[in-house]
């Protein structure tokens, strides 16, 4: 059988205990909620922690509770199938439901998180591996060696990013509460991402996200969520979509496309995105913006056995279907 | 150091000697001895590991066993009478659901979570509730009418 | 066979569920992954993380010393015997002894008191290894200078030429002729279980009993017996339930061997279990192969003359190259009438994991090859692929030019059939855009009648409770051949399914059968257990009949009952017949014997001479349905059509569950299932890599009734296991074709190749 290697589990019962106890074993804890995604990296011996953090032992952190003022507050330990099956979720935020529901499989997303998505460590087919397959190797950057195999002429580690739900949130501009031992702060969540393979959060060890919000979509918005994988369940994206397009007099007033799993980080297709603003969302527009977003996309790793010239290619696809799709669906 | 636990499973109690880093395949199969939950890959890809842990489908392979005090699991054994199959399980042999059986108990969890929320499931929420258990002798189709014919069944007799 | 004989029949013919149905769902099936014994060891096979290298030096003395290590076996601890299934390819050890091949190579063995102490040894073990240079393409490993992996030139290590006709002669009258070349990949067997063993050496005794994952226990006994060097009367092979196997689980592994050695050591059960990351990446998988086949027709379609050169990619072993080779050539002279045809097959090593035998067995490369040729050559003559296959198709009673005996054969029915599934006139002439139908057909055997040691054995007992045991040695993977044994057996003796008792697969309880593979278990075993059940009956008969003043003649078995034809008050049971046959002085419990062997010829002289390799064959048609998105390459197989000429079906609700897994399976062929292999290794040995279809991925399956009768099969049934596999790649590349234009070469279908595809075609 696959074991995981041996851990200690601590059970903190607040969050700010939580954070000490991350605090105070640095590189030796590791926080868990789901367990989904850490635990295979524990049995791969990808990680190795002292200390797990078990988040689940802490009250009150799972809660869904939308209004039309505040928008939807999320607490991070909420599990993925409650956004992918809450009506109020799939009425205002339709790009997130349909990124919760696009995670791996039925039973993913009964035990992930909505926290332990956002904070899925970035991935790559010589670092997901396990510790025998890798002897094969030197160590990658991502084990604090010196070469990248997927970009061999990389000095940084260029693993994807591949989480579902957060390019769906930073489309609707969602934000996140961190907590640590120094206290709270609020940051978009786009800016939890530091577009490095290798240390990929820009929190630090001992900051847990404590909450997730979403302001109220305005009048006439959509978003919606579109991924690309092999499988129509299981597998992480290869590529994904997410879009938030806002209307107002027939024309665009803020747009937002952001592209999964072609970076190490969420990416804001910003051309592509401001394109659109202050136009009327036509066929010729769309067709624009998609070619925009294809230029911005700039894969490097051939994810998942899919060539990055094939993800990028489909980039400029999905970004037309998702306009189209908000499109129809707004007018 | 090995921690003394309570787990419930199928309803019975079983008090076991664990260390943390135990999940609960290897506890359900090693320690209490229910091998029904099987290891297809044992990180979470395939769904032959499934049991129901308070109603919801989990893998048992990242599960933590330790963390499961306080709370209700059911696994494959725990559905039949000694004297009667479970409807699901009673379809799954008459529609030839079952060919070599080691994903059986993954994917006969899994509907029978799908049927405890949604007792008149479409085709479409089946093959949802079971895109997690994956087969490799039936291509699924059998499966699919199974648990069809299982919830026309259960709600039949309410 | 008269229809209204067939009403008779009793259980054959019926949609009975599996015997051992109940058990598998409420999950009490045990597997030997399962099973447990008092002081059982757990054991962990240490391997190689390189790709080709000399093993300078084991050190396994630290691990020794590890608290709770029981024993750790290297290649010098192990009898040095080369091990194949295939004797005369044999090329293994248990252990490395001096080289290891690949990366995942085995080089030590532990035996420990948990697991996670055994792994913990493994990395106490010093390795030191000289690297070698490596070769991963078979091409290049066959240029001159290449490193040699087994010492045998070029690395060939198996090659195969088939011939007949007149090959030169044939292409000379052609009036069109074409040459094509075809890329198959590797694709793993996937069965949910990974490969497992328990093995119990009893000290005392001298003893060895083996649980295994095995399709094969008698293969296991001979091998373990000759490689441990053990009498093979002390080896006990019992085979637990088999979680799938597909081909995967036919050959012999490491641990194996392992586990049997480090039980011999510690006198006490060792057990180990493959992580499906050794499962998918050092058992065995669907050699790659590269296929050029040439063919000459004449104007109107008629097959003249066939060349093929295929190069199989053997990875570091042979496994079971000369049979793979021999059914590549075999499966492709059938399902066509083709008269003048050479074949050049090469077995090729490289520094990867080995091929081996995988449902359709180096078939399903084959036609992949020539049923997307047939419709390249059908565009050619402007025929309809309907129609150029209904021409060479060859027909019941009609000689094969290589004398293959074609008894029986729906062929043609089942491309008619399949036509009329995919409403083949109107969505050809309609010819929407991105959207298509195509065809792909194959001609399996029902067992390799060439080999003499492969017969079944059965043995049938009627005992003095009225119910009946059966015996015999065939291995149920799950596929269901202890519920169609058991229904020949209840069909001949009249008694209730639920009336047999059936033990399979003890080499010590139950009759010599080869196992698990080549199509054969139905056809072989079914006929050996036909022949006991009326051996039995046969012994009980004259005496029921003299009880009952009446005939044998006019006595029925039927209900568990002996009686009388048209009274059935006039009659026994069958416990009672056996008190009266024990009462008239005859021996009980009443036992029949059966052995079931077609006529056969030695080993192999089918490559050199022609005849027949199978005592029947069965044949299909496959079909796809399939809607092509042009702006992402992304196929989408809208339904897949199995029309299998499989004889009698003895049970349709098993026969159409081995056809819907292999048309599922067919479909991951073309589509997406493969290794991505990097300097000999697999980067997605795992199954959220390795991506097998989930119940979101398939389309709707079409099973289509077919009604043959062969003589020679048990109830007149032939094989309907593999066949049906073969045809369905074909199928989906020819459907492409017609959907879009772009002809597919090189399989897997992946969505960014077909883009290009697309793309160029555009261009």
């Amino acid at each position: 059988m696959m074991r995981l290697p041996k851990f200690e589990r601590l059970l903190p019962s607040s969050v700010a205990e939580a954070c000490q106890m991350l605090n105070q074993h640095k590189n030796e804890a590791e926080p868990i909620a789901g367990g989904s995604d850490i635990l295979v990296s524990m049995k791969q011996r990808v990680i190795t922690p002292k200390y797990l953090v078990d988040l689940t032992t802490i009250p009150n952190l799972d809660y869904l509770s939308y209004d039309d003022k505040e928008g939807l507050r999320m607490g991070p330990l909420t599990k993925i199938i409650k956004l992918a099956r809450d009506a109020k979720v799939a009425e205002k935020y339709p790009a997130i439901a349909q990124a919760a529901a696009s995670v791996g499989a039925n039973q993913h997303q009964f035990m992930g998180t909505i926290g332990g998505n956002i904070c899925l460590d970035t991935r790559c087919w010589y670092y997901n591996q396990s510790s025998f397959w890798r002897k094969s190797r030197a160590p990658c950057i991502k084990f604090n060696g010196d070469t990248c195999y997927i970009a061999t002429a990389s000095k940084v580690c260029v693993a994807v990013y591949s989480g579902d739900l957060a390019p769906s949130l930073i489309a609707l501009g969602a934000e996140i509460k961190l907590s640590s031992p120094k206290g709270e702060r609020v940051i978009p969540l786009s800016q939890l991402y530091s577009g490095d393979g290798k240390v990929y959060l820009t929190k630090e060890k001992d900051e847990l996200v404590s909450e997730i919000n979403l302001p109220p979509p305005p009048a006439k918005s959509c978003s919606t969520y579109m991924k690309l994988r092999m499988r129509e369940a299981i597998d992480f994206p290869m590529m994904g979509v997410a879009v938030n397009v806002v209307l107002s007099n027939g024309k665009c007033s803020q747009a937002r496309i952001v592209l999964n799993t072609v970076a190490s980080a969420p990416v804001l297709a910003s051309d592509a995105s401001s394109h659109l603003v202050g136009k009327e969302l036509t066929a010729e527009v769309i067709k624009e913006a998609a070619e925009k977003a294809y230029r911005e996309a700039k894969p490097i790793s051939d994810t998942g056995g899919c060539p990055a010239v094939y993800r990028k290619k489909i980039v400029r696809v999905y970004t037309k279907r998702t306009l189209e799709q908000v499109v129809s669906k707004l007018t | 150091m090995k921690k003394l636990i309570e787990l419930n499973v199928n309803s019975e109690i079983y008090e076991v000697a664990i260390d943390p880093h135990r999940s609960l395949l290897e506890v359900l199969r090693e320690t209490i001895g229910l091998t029904g939950s099987k290891e297809g890959c044992g990180l979470g890809a395939c769904g032959a590991c499934t049991v129901l842990i308070d109603g919801d489908p989990a893998l048992a392979c990242l599960t933590l066993a330790d963390r499961c005090v306080g709370h209700e699991i059911l696994t494959i054994e725990g559905l039949a009478k000694p004297d009667a199959l479970h409807p699901i399980q009673k379809a799954a042999v008459k529609f030839g659901a079952i060919q070599c059986g080691y994903c059986t108990p993954g994917w006969i969890m899994s509907s029978y979570s799908l049927l405890a929320r949604n007792p008149k499931p479409t085709r479409d929420d089946i093959v949802r509730g079971i895109a997690g258990n994956l087969c490799r002798c039936t291509g699924y189709v059998k499966i699919i009418e199974a648990i069809d014919e299982a919830a026309k069944e259960m709600s039949a007799s309410g | 066979m008269s229809t209204r004989q067939r009403d008779d029949w009793w259980t054959v013919g019926k949609r009975l569920p599996l015997i051992d149905g109940p058990t598998k769902a409420r999950g009490g099936a045990e597997y030997a992954g399962d099973l447990s014994l008092p002081r059982l060891l757990w054991g962990k096979i240490l391997r190689s993380p390189h790709p080709h290298a000399r093993l300078v030096h084991v050190d396994a003395s630290r691990a020794r010393r590890l608290p709770g290590v029981k024993a750790v076996i290297t290649g010098k601890d192990i009898p040095r015997v080369i091990y194949g299934i295939v004797p005369k390819a044999a090329d293994e050890y248990a252990l490395a002894v001096d080289k290891v091949l690949y990366v995942g190579d085995e080089v030590a063995a532990v035996a420990a008191i948990d697991e996670e102490r055994a792994e913990e040894a493994l990395d106490k073990i010093e390795v030191e290894y000289e690297q070698l240079p490596a070769v991963f393409d078979p091409e290049d490993a066959r240029a001159p200078g290449a490193p040699l992996i087994h010492q045998v030139p070029n690395n060939i290590s198996f090659q195969v030429r088939k011939e007949f006709g007149d090959v030169i002669n044939g292409f000379g009258q052609a009036e069109h002729v074409r040459q094509d070349r075809f890329v198959t990949q590797a694709q793993a067997h996937c069965p949910l279980e990974p490969h497992a063993v328990v093995a119990s050496f009893d000290s005392a005794s001298s003893r060895l009993t083996v649980w295994s994952a095995k399709q094969i226990p008698f293969f296991l006994r001979k091998i373990l017996a000759k490689t441990l060097q053990l009498p093979e009367a002390k080896v006990r092979v019992i085979k637990p339930h088999l979680g799938g196997g597909f081909g995967g689980k036919v050959d012999m592994f490491s641990l194996d061997f392992c586990a049997a050695e480090l039980s011999r050591r510690t006198g006490r059960p060792v057990k180990i279990v493959y992580t499906r990351e050794e499962s998918l990446t050092t058992t065995r998988h669907r050699h790659p192969m590269v296929v050029e086949v040439k063919t000459g027709v004449k104007r109107d379609g008629t097959l003249l003359a066939q060349h093929y050169r295929v190069v199989a990619d053997g990875g570091a072993y042979n496994s079971t190259a000369p049979v793979m080779l021999s059914l590549a050539a075999f499966f492709v002279m059938l399902p066509y009438r083709v008269p003048n045809l050479l074949l050049e097959g090469y077995h090729i090593y490289t520094n990867k994991p080995a091929g081996g035998p995988m449902r359709g067995h180096g078939v399903p490369q084959m036609r992949f090859a020539f049923e997307s040729q047939m419709d390249m050559i059908a565009e050619d003559l402007g025929l309809d692929p309907v129609e150029i296959r209904l021409i060479n198709a060859i027909k019941e009673g009609e000689e094969h030019p290589a004398k293959l005996t074609i008894r029986t054969c729906g062929f043609s029915e089942s491309i008619g059939k399949a036509a009329r599934a995919l409403s083949w006139q109107e969505q050809r002439k309609r010819n929407v855009k991105n959207r298509g139908v195509g065809l792909g057909c194959s001609g399996f055997f029902c067992g390799v009648n060439n080999l003499r040691h492969l017969g079944s054995g059965a043995v049938v007992k009627i005992e003095e409770d009225g119910a009946v045991t059966l015996l015999t040695g065939a291995a149920d993977v799950g596929q269901g051949s202890n519920t169609v044994l058991a229904q020949i057996a209840a069909e001949e003796l009249g008694v209730y399914l639920d009336d047999v008792r059936l033990t399979a697969a003890d080499t010590e309880l139950t009759p010599l059968d080869p196992g698990t593979f080549g199509s054969g278990v139905t056809f072989r075993a079914g006929n050996a257990v036909r022949l006991a059940a009326k051996s039995a009956k046969k012994k009980i008969l004259e005496q029921a009949a003299a009880e009952l003043e009446a005939s044998p003649d006019d006595l029925l078995f039927r209900e568990g009952r002996i009686f009388v034809k048209g009274s059935p008050e006039r009659g026994l049971t069958l416990g009672e017949a056996v008190k009266v046959c024990r009462y008239a002085g005859k021996p009980t419990p009443i036992i029949g014997r059966g052995f079931y062997h077609p006529p056969a010829k030695e080993a192999y002289t089918l490559l050199t001479e022609l005849g027949d390799i199978s005592a029947a064959y069965s044949f299909s048609t496959q079909g796809a349905e399939v809607e092509v998105e042009p702006e992402t390459g992304m196929v989408k197989v809208l339904k897949l059509v199995s029309v299998h000429d499989g004889g009698t079906l003895i049970n349709p609700l098993l026969v159409e569950g081995q056809l819907d897994g292999s048309m599922v399976m067919g479909m991951g062929q073309a589509l997406g299932e493969t290794f991505i292999w990097e300097r000999g290794q697999a980067l997605n040995p795992n199954l959220l890599d390795y991506r097998m279809a989930t119940s979101m991925d398939i389309p709707t399956l079409d099973v289509v009734d077919m009604d043959i009768y062969d003589s020679e099969g048990p109830f007149g049934a032939k094989e309907v296991g593999e066949g049906t596999t073969v045809g369905i790649a074909p199928a989906i590349a020819n459907a492409i074709y017609h959907a879009t234009g772009v002809r597919i070469t090189q399989l897997p279908i992946t969505r960014e190749g077909f883009l290009k595809s697309l793309e160029k075609k555009e261009v």
